[in-house]
């Protein structure tokens, strides 16, 4: 388990991340600057943070009120790059047995001989990083890490310099290697599909702070806030606020409709943002409306065609045109089969168990 | 008959000069590529000066440094070592001279290599083992581009060797020196003969740059 709470200032952008992660494999996403690499840099130490501590499996790494920085080799880590920053004038059996010290010439011998059974690189130790594949060479840098047998592996962006078919293939074949792994990995990514395909825990950062932790689904489906559904991809954000008639069940007042919702409300009379992704919201043939709850009707603006499904953007008509457009994916099938188009009438329904309360942050972006 | 004196002395000036350079190079190199500390900047600068300020300025206030009045002469000659028009005045002038180029030769090599590649070696070992099994192999041939320059820089300086060490035929006249003398002893051949030979020093040397193994990555 590695948990961490600490501050790095670097010319005027501070860092403050403050996470828990289990064993098992963890997504650490945000966009580009958002501050991962640098955490990962003050991880493995080779950066130090002005205050806070870092603790692996119980034991302190990095402690400022107490003095405490271990230096970076004697913390059970490793690091695997993108590109893999393998040691190029190394061979791969010169690369794996770079971290093995204070062993015997034939205890490393054994050593190396195993990680290439299990990388499947029997027959390759006497190769250099320029004469392999890049699946090879990824395979030689999770080797190179794994075979110290560390208690954290970080993995930064390492899929990100490959085209989409190598990511795929190379994303299984990580994977795989890592069910032997016992410790904990921290996959730093931007891609949030690759953070949800690899791990179980994703934690969303941006702005050097960690806006939200937990189990994907959570993450995905109940983002904390306006941020953490911006960067999950819940793109519908609307403003309301909670009605509360002792006749009906509570529900969210939005220009003049009014949304029935799952999930416990805040207090009636409360101003909240909620959000909805765009594949919950459903399209809704006409002679079926009264059968769905929270039904709008607008016109369809503009279309995207991506290939596999539909990226529809809707407007409302009335009192919520001004709510701006709601962003709707979906299939191909479908669109066809309501014959689709720009311009087209339609009703939609947002789903009372998809429509999912955020908490509301200041305007200006920071918060306490 | 060619003086065979100026031509020893100043293959040991070079040698001894590359070897001072490039211990103190590569180090300040290293600093000025991978560390960032207060004070670097003017560091960069002064290491570049040698190479832009006249070498008669240089050499003044060297000697006025080492003197046998100096502030660091009178200590040396106190314990003994005597600066000022030796050999030894010769080898200090070379290396101040070709100091800015390792500097400059093994910073950019240092930079090139990817500090991604530093990173991951420093979670598997010691920062002192990184530096010796992964940055200097990766920045060799750079530092050797480094150091071959600093000796043809020693093997030809004069203006700071002039003021520092003197032309003192048979102790400090190093090659330079001995064609300009000669030169001016209106004794062309033996001018022709000394420039010849350091035509052929220098571009041995550049023939061994050119023939580096190229590297396998």
């Amino acid at each position: 388990m590695l948990d961490f709470d600490f501050e790095y200032r670097l010319n005027g952008f501070t860092l403050t991340p403050a996470l828990t992660m289990e064993r098992g494999v963890s997504a650490l996403y945000g966009p580009s600057g958002a501050g991962k690499s640098l955490t990962l840099l003050c991880l493995v130490g080779l950066r130090r943070p002005e205050r806070g501590w870092i603790r692996l499996n119980r034991r302190t790494l990095f402690d400022a009120g107490a003095g405490i920085h271990i230096a970076p080799h004697l913390r059970r880590m490793a690091l695997v790059f993108q590109e893999y920053a393998l040691f190029p004038h190394l061979t791969v059996t010169g690369n794996l047995a770079y971290g093995l010290r204070g062993l015997t010439t034939a205890d490393a011998r054994d050593h190396v001989n195993a990680m290439l059974r299990l990388l499947r690189l029997e027959g390759f130790g006497n190769r250099y990083p320029s004469e392999l594949s890049g699946g090879q060479r990824q395979r030689v840098a999770l080797g190179r890490g794994l075979i110290v047998q560390p208690e954290l592996l970080l993995l930064d962006e390492p899929f990100s310099a490959l085209d989409q078919m190598e990511r795929e293939r190379l994303r299984a074949e990580v994977l795989d290697l890592l069910q032997g792994f016992g410790g904990t990995t921290v996959l730093v990514t931007h891609s949030l599909q690759e953070a949800y395909l690899m791990a179980r825990q994703i934690a969303v950062i941006d702005g050097g702070r960690i806006l939200q932790s937990g189990p994907r689904d959570e993450v995905l489906q109940h983002p904390r806030d306006r941020r953490v559904a911006e960067h999950v991809g819940a793109s519908n954000i609307f403003q309301g606020t909670v009605a509360g008639e002792a006749s009906a069940p509570p529900g969210i007042a939005w220009y003049e409709e009014r949304f029935n919702v799952a999930a416990t409300l805040p207090p009636p009379g409360t101003d909240v943002e909620f959000c909805i992704r765009p594949e919950h919201v459903r399209l809704v043939w006409p002679e079926r409306v009264a059968e769905r709850p929270n039904a709008l009707r607008g016109r369809l603006i503009t279309e995207v065609k991506r290939g596999i499904d539909y990226q529809l953007r809707f407007r409302a008509e009335g009192a919520a045109s001004g709510a701006g457009e709601i962003e709707i994916h979906c299939s191909e099938h479908l669109h066809s089969l309501m014959m689709l188009q720009p311009g087209k009438e339609l009703w939609i329904a947002l789903p009372p168990d998809k429509l999912h309360v955020l908490t509301l942050v200041p305007d200006d972006g920071t918060v306490g | 008959m060619v003086e065979l004196f100026p031509i020893l002395l100043s293959l040991r000036v070079a040698t001894l000069s590359t070897f001072l350079a490039g211990l103190l190079g590569v180090g300040v190199a290293w600093l000025l590529a991978r560390k960032r500390f207060p004070g670097r900047t003017l560091l960069e600068s002064v290491v570049v000066l040698p190479l832009i300020l006249p070498p008669t300025v240089v050499g003044f206030y060297l000697l006025l440094l080492l003197g046998r009045s100096g502030p660091l002469g009178a200590r040396l000659e106190a314990v003994g070592l005597e600066i000022v028009f030796t050999w030894r005045a010769a080898v200090i002038a070379a290396t101040l001279a070709s100091f800015p180029l390792v500097v400059k030769a093994v910073q950019a090599a240092f930079e090139a290599v990817d500090p991604r590649i530093e990173a991951a070696a420093r979670t598997l070992r010691p920062a002192a083992s990184v530096f010796f099994t992964v940055t200097l192999p990766l920045a060799w041939r750079g530092i050797l581009a480094g150091m071959i320059l600093a000796f043809a820089r020693g093997m030809g300086e004069f203006g700071i060797t002039l003021m520092l060490a003197g032309s003192i035929p048979g102790r400090t006249q190093t090659l330079p020196l001995a064609i300009y003398d000669a030169v001016q002893a209106n004794d062309l051949a033996q001018a022709n003969a000394l420039a010849l030979i350091t035509i052929g020093i220098v571009t041995a040397l550049l023939f061994v740059l050119s023939r580096l193994p190229r590297a396998r990555f």
